[in-house]
Order: C-alpha cells, then structure tokens, then sequence
C-alpha cells in the first residue's frame, strides 16, 4: 500500500485472469441488479421518489450547517452525545476515548463504510480493545484479513467453498464444508457469543434526521440492532452527508434503499435511535473528512447524495468483470471512482478511467447522482492536475494534432489502409499496443469514409444526418441539467 | 472538541450554495393498493415471513399451539395478553438473560402494505434487545392498521421519543454467495397475526 498511484489495470490483472471465476462474479452481482430492476419495477413513482430524494439531498447541502446544529440539537435533547470530527484521525480518537473512559476492552461492530474510511478497526486493536465485525460479510473478510470488495455484499469475491476453508480454520467448522445455512449457522453461533460478552457496540448511521435527532440504521441480519441492544454503550459514526433533513424524508428513503441494494422492498429492520436505551449511553459522531471539500465543487458536490446502496457497483460493467479490490479503495466502483480521487487525486488517477462511459450507475442510481457525468470530469480534472501517465499524455497530444489537421488525417488514414493489410502480426500484437490484447485488428476498408460520403452525396442519396442549432444545444444542456 | 464542532461549520458556511427547497411529497402521486390487507400478506411473505388472519386472541394461541416449534420451545416470553408464556421478559436484571429466549411474542403498533413492514416501539417490550435475540418472533397487529406504504407509516408515526424499529421478515443474509439464509442473527422465523 506504499506505492503512490494505484493502477486500476494492474490491480485487477488478477481478478481478470481467472476467467471462470470472474464470469461467475459478473453473473452474481448481475442477478443483484435484475432483483433491484423488479422491485423498482413494482413502484409507478420510482422515478419520483428519485426526483425526491435528490431534492432533499440539495436541500441539506444547501443548508449543511443549520441542519447539523439542529440535527445536534434535537439528538441531545433525546439524550444522546453529539462529538464532532474534523478528520479520520480525530473520529478514531473519540472512540477511542469513549470506550476508554468506560473500560470497555471488547466491542461489536456492524457495518460502516466510514470507519473503513477512518481505519478505526486497526486503531483500537493497536490499543489493545477487541474489534469483532458482525456483519456475516465483513466477519468472513476480517477473519481472512482482507478488505471489504463491496459496500453491501463485502465477501462477494468469495465463493462458498473459500468460507468454508475460513471457518474450518477459525471456528472449527467441518472441512470442506460450503453449505451456506451450515456455515451461516456457526457463524450464529460464534457471534452470539460475541453479542453477549462485548461492552459496546459501534454502528454505522443510514440516515440521520436533523428534525427529530434521530439516527436510523438499516440491516437485514439484526446485528446492528443487537450490537446496540445488548451492551449499555452505542456509538453510531456518520459523515455529515448522511443529515436528512425531515422524518417523512424517511419514506422516500427507505422505499429506495433496499429495492436499489439487494432488490428487497425494505430491509429486514429498520432501527430508530432517538437517545440511549435505559440506563445506557449513545454516542453520534459527526465526521468531515473531506466532505465539506467535495461539498465545495459544484461538479462533484452530488456525490455526497450517495446513501452506499452499491447499485452502481451491481450495473458496472468495469466493477463486474474486475472485483471490488481492483479499485484500492474503501468505496469500489462508479461512486467510488467519484469519491477516491476527492481525497488523493493522484494516488487514485486511474480510477476514472476503469469506466466505458455507458451511464448504466447514473440510471439505476437512486439519488440521481450523474456518475458517468462526474467521472468525464475528472478524467479532465486529472489531466489538468497533470496526473496522466506519459502514454496517455502523448496519445492525446498525437491524436489532438492529427484531428486537427484534415489533410494530415487523410494521408495517415490511406496508410494505415495500407499497411495494416500487410503488416505482420508481430507488429500490431506486442506488448506495447494494450488494445490489441484479446482483440484482432479490424478488416481495413476499401476507402476511407469521407471518401465513400462524398459518392453517396453525389448520389443524391439521402443520409440520415441531424443538424442541432446552437440555440437547441444550449437548450438540451440546460433542461439536462435541471432534471 | 467543540473546537472542531466550529471548524466544521465555519468549514461549511465558507461555500454559500444557491438555496434549495426541501420537497413537497405529493401523496396523490404514490401507489395505491386494491386491498391493503392482500398487499400485505404477498410482502410479508416475499421477505420470509408468515402470515396468519386471526379472528381474536384465542385463535392467536391455538395457531401458536400447533406450531411444533412452540410447543417444543422452553423459553416462552409474550407481552400480548392472553397468550401465555412461561418467563416473564419483565423479571429480568440484564439482556445476557435472554440469551435462552426461544419465542417472544408481541404487539405490532401498525403495518405497511407495501413492504411488510411493521413498526415495534421500545415501549411494546421490556427490553428492546428481545426484539432481536429470540429465537423465533411472533407479532400480532390488528388489522385495521394497515398503512398503504412508508409515507404513510410516517404520518401514522408523528413524533415520538426514544427507540423503534420496523421488521420486515426474519433476519437473514446472503452474504455466502448470494444464497439466502434465514436466520442471520435475529429471529430465525417470523410469524404475524393480523388480528380482527
């Protein structure tokens, strides 16, 4: 992890060579979107509850500060504890501090995406407290030291057979075992335990509404809601772009989340925390982390909308065919390739390049966040930064001043039809061309397509060509825009 | 600390954005459904759940009585009145108690037609965590609180204090190669009683 730029394609060289094993991920996760498609599909109103949604993500963003205030307002008044972080560094000191002043050495987690972001896990094992993830997922994962490669599904790059070698290892399970309701079952029971002796729980936060000083939390396995039951102590992280800013924004939310994470029309519970539980303690803590600078730029600012529901994960076609560790990151995918050049542009300049531009997240994505949008414009962002590699920065200087001059591009198109019929394999296949890997080189046509153009025009043969005015361009940008 | 409690909002109120309304929820606009109670049954049991039309009470404990489980299960808690268990959920000091729990039955506030939902404050147990650490879950709402869809089961709501949850189905995961498993870590089944 010392290395400073992390290269999309290498990293996922790996993933992509074993071919079986990658069609069957690609296939996994594409049954997760057709389960998303049906329960989208149930709803008339899907499109507005988006619309919905959106709005009221602008909303708060347009009034982050009041709404935090109130948001703290109304949660202390609830009885709640209300920290605030200005980095991950600062969020894993509270904690850590929370449950040092309580004596607490051991605690359950369920699932956040912010304290992976924060790397608190390593930060209170350092400091001698034992961490145990709850979520089945993340407990598999954490047992085989790796990263989640999945915001909901984090061991989907695990076939069942790799748990069962996991489990018979750690919780001495049956060898070879790979029936899932059999390893499911030990891991009940493993975690039971675990939910019984810890004495506190961290969570992460869904939404946090600012009206009431609610925070909710969405799981479908119960461990959050045991996590926080079971021990006096509840610590609930959040960014600040979880903030909502009404209750009844929970309707719209909740209808969305779950159809659009795993295709089910809520989750399993759905828990309300409105002050700590008899005789207990809950904890909220508001962490920035560089929100508030991606909250700054009016090209990036919707991708704090996102609520982590990983659809745009499940229709990429990039993420499918390369697995969620290939992107280096805590969030893989389309809205992780928003999110990880925000924090590190350089380490993370290939990420917006692990994309073919089909716009397949910003269709599915609840929120309407224009991810395809967003990551054109960091490849621009990129470049600007001077990030590119030298390939790249030389293909596009070739191809700039080829495009530029017509007459230049003639005579270059006539010799490639030329020679690329007669040139040997050994110079269009080598290791330098990346495209020609798994591809063969197109039959070269006869004449080049101005050439052919100019004949049919002649011809009188009518093309099928759409001329826009200036005035109907400005026109599609601005209503594409406001929609 | 409160320190960065004024860094982050001066941090924020340095970008002004161009002002955003928060948005009418148009009701007229959301799905309506023939028959809540049709509606109901179909979600509940497309998330894992069972679902049983009771007259009355009586009937919720004979429906009760003939489930094997049940009667096999020693740890019997109910909040409901008139059904009866044999541990009383309220005589005890700590959660870790529970951790024997076979069954637990108890009231539903209301229900959402559209997803199966329905809601459990805090206040309907004596310890928020049986919701979650029994083995099998029983819930019996009446009939006449069925809500269409969330925007509704929010207006029902209102304001409230403290703790409550909606449960839609056992508790599950598929976090194993996407193959659903009941039973994650909450109840392993889910039975509902719409009552009247």
């Amino acid at each position: 992890m010392s290395v400073s730029t992390i290269d999309h394609p290498a990293a996922a060289k790996q993933f992509v060579a074993e071919k079986e094993r990658m069609q069957w991920h690609d296939m996994a996760l594409w049954f997760v979107r057709n389960k998303r498609d049906r329960q989208a599909e149930t709803l008339p109103e899907w499109e507005y509850l988006r619309e919905l949604a959106s709005a009221a993500k602008a909303h708060t963003q347009a009034n982050l500060a009041e709404l935090l205030e109130t948001f703290e307002r109304h949660a202390v008044a609830q009885g709640a504890i209300v920290h605030w972080a200005v980095d991950a560094a600062e969020h894993n000191a509270i904690v850590l501090k929370i449950l040092q002043d309580n004596g607490v050495e051991r605690i359950v987690k369920s699932k956040s995406m912010l304290t992976e972001e924060c790397h608190l896990n390593p930060h209170l094992e350092a400091h001698g407290i034992e961490v145990i993830d709850s979520d089945l997922g993340e407990r598999i994962i954490q047992m085989r030291g790796e990263p989640p490669s999945h915001i909901v599904l984090p061991a989907i790059h695990l076939k069942k057979e790799d748990v069962g070698d996991t489990f018979h290892q750690h919780l001495g399970t049956e060898a070879h075992a790979s029936d899932p309701k059999y390893l499911t079952e030990a891991a009940r029971g493993h975690l039971r335990n675990k939910f019984l002796s810890a004495q506190a729980g961290v969570t992460g936060v869904n939404f946090a509404v600012a009206e009431t000083g609610a925070v909710v939390v969405c799981t479908n396995e119960g461990n959050a809601d045991l996590g926080s039951s079971l021990p006096p102590i509840h610590i609930a992280c959040m960014g600040i772009e979880k903030l909502i800013p009404r209750q009844a924004d929970l309707g719209v939310f909740l209808r969305l989340l779950a159809r659009s994470a795993t295709g089910q029309p809520i989750t399993t519970y759905s828990s309300h925390f409105q002050g700590p539980k008899p005789g207990g303690q809950l904890h909220i803590v508001l962490v920035d982390n560089g929100r508030s600078k991606i909250r700054d730029s009016d090209d990036f600012r919707e991708a704090l909308n996102c609520i982590r529901c990983g659809a745009c994960m499940n229709t990429c076609p990039v993420y499918r065919r390369s697995g969620g560790h290939s992107y280096a990151a805590v969030v893989p995918g389309p809205i992780g390739s928003v999110l990880s050049p925000a924090s590190d542009a350089e380490r993370h300049s290939s990420l917006p390049f692990a994309c073919s531009l089909c716009g397949s997240c910003t269709d599915v994505c609840p929120v309407k966040i224009p991810l395809h949008h967003q990551l054109l414009a960091w490849r621009q962002e990129i470049a600007r930064q001077g990030h590119l590699p030298l390939s790249k920065r030389l293909a596009m200087r070739g191809a700039s001043m080829l495009f530029a001059r017509p007459r230049l591009f003639a005579t270059v198109g006539w010799l490639g039809r030329q020679t690329l019929r007669i040139l040997p394999r050994f110079l269009t296949h080598h290791r330098f061309n990346t495209w020609s890997v798994e591809r063969e080189m197109p039959p070269t046509p006869k004449t080049s397509f101005r050439k052919w153009f100019a004949k049919h025009r002649a011809e009188n043969v009518s093309l099928p060509i759409v001329s826009v005015s200036a005035d109907q361009r400005r026109e599609s940008i601005r209503t594409e825009k406001s929609s | 600390m409160s320190d960065s409690r004024q860094i982050m909002l001066d941090r924020i109120r340095s970008r002004t954005l161009p002002p955003a309304e928060a948005p009418a929820i148009d009701l007229e606009r959301m799905i309506q459904y023939e028959s809540l109670p049709d509606q109901f049954r179909d979600a509940a049991e497309f998330v894992g759940a069972t679902v049983h039309h009771c007259a009355g009470v009586s009937e919720v404990q004979t429906l009760l009585d003939g489930m094997e489980s049940f009667r096999d299960a020693r740890c019997i808690a109910s909040t409901v009145s008139g059904i009866a268990g044999n541990f009383d959920a309220d005589k005890i000091t700590k959660p870790q108690d529970l951790a024997n729990l076979d069954w637990m039955v108890i009231n539903g506030r209301f229900a959402v037609a559209e997803n199966g939902a329905i809601w459990v404050p805090a206040d309907e147990v004596p310890d928020r965590a049986q919701i979650f650490i029994t083995q099998h879950l029983a819930i019996v709402v009446p009939k006449d609180e069925l809500v269409p869809h969330m925007h509704a089961a929010y207006d029902r709501l209102g304001t409230f204090s403290g703790y409550g949850v909606f449960v839609s189905g056992p508790s599950k995961t598929a976090d194993i190669e996407q193959s659903l498993v009941l039973g994650a870590h909450g109840c392993r089944t889910l039975n509902i009683f719409l009552l009247g």
